[in-house]
């Protein structure tokens, strides 16, 4: 006597589709509702994907670049004692590696402005004015007057709250005071020829530009420097450029950081995005998953009997269990592949206009947040997306499924 | 004959809340190969829970239930599932087919599940339905069927997995007068023609007719029961078989039974086209 009991996949898929045909406006309306649920949040999740990728980029652009090397100890002392001597030996490593787009050298010290009768703390930021513009974008937020002149030693760019604060105008006479290295206190003369506005609050309250030749005189730093700049060709390259470095560069010399390090507050920001855009998908797949488990315990009350006499002919329980998780899941396949097709057309439709919130304008002044938010549908995210959306799948085919195994016989055929 | 079910003093109790419902008491029962035996009595005498406990479908408080030498109430439930699959077949009085099936596939249903391809299932399934005389019904949906239709589908289903014995419970009691009778000379007929063993919970008269073996039940109890065969000196109930009936009730017997043979060996085309 043979024992088994076998049953084929397309039995097993034929079952399901029947059965889901069986009642078929209730299959719409749960359809329907994942295909909207699955949509919206394909939207949503591209939108706070968009916005983080604006912003991430809007903050490396700026100012920070992929990645700082630093001489060991600068980030927290910010003293010039702390300076990198020898710029050449980590430039020439530059050329090397493809990943690096370009790099820009710096000097970062914080100081005094003062113009007239106002005066205010700074942060002074000495750049080559031509490699400053191969690393950030900073030289595109000049709103008023023009960034730093090659040759014109004694340019200044301050931020556009600084310039407020202490009533400088373009071609106003500033003098910043600054420490040497050495330690003695020093004023040099600039000219205001421009004002900068990053739309960054840290950056156009303090910063003061000024060329990277005229510090390293004025500060008597000879060649010596604070920061390279680093970018890379793309945002996910950050972490290799980084390794690169560390593996050539000695950790007792320098300190290699990426941009996530140099502001904790955008990194922290990042992250609540992230588990912000986490809880959307969560509160969307559990009402996703909520409405599969109605339809599906509905479904096995109806079929109680059915499922009875089923498993009266020869089904095994694991059968069964089978049978009906398939159905769930191949519900579940179905609502979620259009539901994503429908929200990336969505997406799609608005990655070229974006979502204009200008009419926000102010809540969009911090952070460097545009106002303009163009949706960014990632890999990850549909993977977040659909991956989770299986598991809530599962999650839903499971309890219906084990129920159904659990069924008495006798009273399932006793059903009239 | 060879036995293929017996039962030893089986009891079965039913609790509603802390109130029992004795439904078998002390159930002692012999079924030989090829009868085509009925269990008769009240509604509530017990019919159903016997036939289903020998179906393993259900459990037996105590006692013992042999289905071809095995001890069907020590199996494990996915042992009873294969045992079913592979040496009983069932039908139900509200036929319960697959509706999302066609006749044809419910009955293929079966052999796929036995590991059979899913060509040679819908070769068999087209064999019994020739059988029971409703191929051409074959891609029609349960919904689609009548009554009489969909049971002969369900005695196809039950015929497909090559059982030993096909369990029937009240098979002809959604059916009407005439319909239940063309299903009793169908399952008369098929049991003389291929051996397989009927056991019919029913009380219905006109299965009680054409039983080879009747046992009476009442509160749980064999009170009566009579064979056209000898009835094993085992059984510790009352047998009356067919040559120790009073004359008059014998020939009565003989003579339908003669009159039955009849119409399952010629059915008459009238009765075909009503099935």
């Amino acid at each position: 006597m043979a024992d088994s009991t076998r049953l084929g996949l397309m039995t097993y898929l034929l079952l399901a589709v029947r059965n889901l045909m069986r009642n078929q406006r209730r299959t719409t309306i749960t359809l329907l509702t994942m295909i909207f649920g699955i949509a919206v949040l394909t939207l949503l999740s591209a939108l706070n994907d968009g916005w983080l990728s604006q912003m991430k980029t809007n903050f490396i652009l700026s100012y920070t670049g992929h990645a700082q090397i630093h001489a060991k100890g600068f980030e927290a002392s910010q003293n010039l004692r702390d300076r990198i001597t020898d710029p050449e030996e980590v430039t020439r490593l530059m050329q090397s590696y493809p990943e690096i787009l370009g790099w820009t050298q710096r000097i970062r010290t914080s100081g005094l402005a003062s113009v007239g009768g106002g005066s205010a703390g700074i942060q002074i930021m000495a750049t080559d004015s031509e490699q400053e513009t191969w690393v950030t974008s900073i030289h595109e937020h000049v709103t008023k007057g023009t960034w730093l002149r090659p040759g014109m030693s004694q340019d200044l760019l301050l931020g556009a709250t600084v310039a407020d604060t202490i009533g400088a105008s373009l071609g106003d006479r500033v003098i910043l005071m600054a420490q040497r290295p050495a330690g003695e206190m020093v004023s040099e003369v600039f000219y205001l020829r421009g004002i900068l506005e990053t739309g960054a609050p840290q950056i156009d309250r303090t910063l003061a530009l000024i060329p990277l030749n005229t510090a390293q005189v004025w500060l008597k730093m000879g060649q010596s420097i604070t920061d390279i700049v680093v970018r890379a060709d793309r945002h996910e390259n950050t972490d290799l450029v980084v390794r690169l470095f560390a593996q050539q560069l000695s950790d007792q010399t320098y300190e290699i950081m990426p941009w996530q390090e140099l502001d904790p507050m955008v990194r922290q920001w990042l992250e609540f995005s992230d588990a912000y855009g986490l809880v959307i998908i969560l509160v969307v797949v559990i009402l996703v998953l909520v409405e599969i488990l109605n339809t599906m315990l509905i479904s096995l009350h109806e079929r109680h009997k059915e499922l009875g006499v089923i498993v009266a002919i020869g089904t095994t329980r694991f059968q069964i269990f089978s049978m009906l998780l398939l159905e769930a899941v191949l519900l579940i396949f179905i609502g979620a592949s259009l539901g994503y097709l429908a929200g990336s057309l969505l997406v799609y439709s608005l990655s070229g206009t974006g979502i204009d919130l200008s009419g926000y304008a102010n809540a969009f002044q911090f952070f460097y947040m545009n106002p303009v938010i163009y949706p960014d549908l990632t890999t990850d995210s549909a993977i977040r997306i659909l991956g989770t959306t299986l598991v809530a799948a599962l999650l839903a085919g499971v309890y219906p499924a084990w129920k159904a195994t659990r069924l008495s016989l006798s009273q399932a055929l006793r059903i009239q | 004959m060879t036995s293929i079910i017996k039962t030893h003093d089986l009891h079965k109790c039913y609790w509603v809340g802390t109130m029992p419902h004795p439904a078998l008491h002390g159930i002692n029962l012999d079924i030989k190969q090829g009868e085509f035996a009925v269990l008769a009595g009240r509604s509530g005498s017990g019919k159903s829970t016997l036939l289903n406990i020998i179906g393993a479908l259900e459990s037996a408080d105590s006692g013992s239930v042999e289905v071809f030498g095995q001890n069907i109430l020590e199996m494990t439930q996915d042992q009873r599932t294969r045992f079913r699959l592979h040496n009983i077949g069932f039908v139900f009085q509200a036929y319960n087919l697959i509706r999302v099936f066609s006749a044809r596939e419910n009955v293929a249903y079966v052999c796929q599940l036995q590991g059979k391809s899913k060509e040679e299932s819908l070769e068999i399934a087209n064999h019994w339905l020739q059988e029971v005389e409703i191929e051409h019904l074959g891609y029609r949906r349960p919904d689609q069927l009548s009554g009489g239709q969909q049971q002969r589908v369900a005695i196809a289903r039950a015929l497909a997995s090559d059982p030993k014995i096909i369990l029937a419970d009240e098979p002809t009691a959604n059916l009407d007068t005439q319909t239940g009778r063309n299903l009793i000379h169908l399952m008369q007929d098929l049991n003389q023609r291929l051996g397989t063993t009927f056991l019919i919970s029913s009380h219905d008269p006109d299965v009680k007719e054409a039983a080879s073996r009747l046992i009476k039940l009442a509160d749980g109890q064999i009170v009566d029961e009579w064979s056209t065969i000898p009835i094993p000196p085992t059984s510790i109930y009352s047998a009356c078989p067919v040559q120790n009936m009073p004359l008059k009730e014998r020939v009565q017997f003989k003579i339908k039974r003669l009159i039955r043979w009849h119409q399952i060996r010629k059915p008459s085309k009238k009765n075909r086209r009503r099935s």
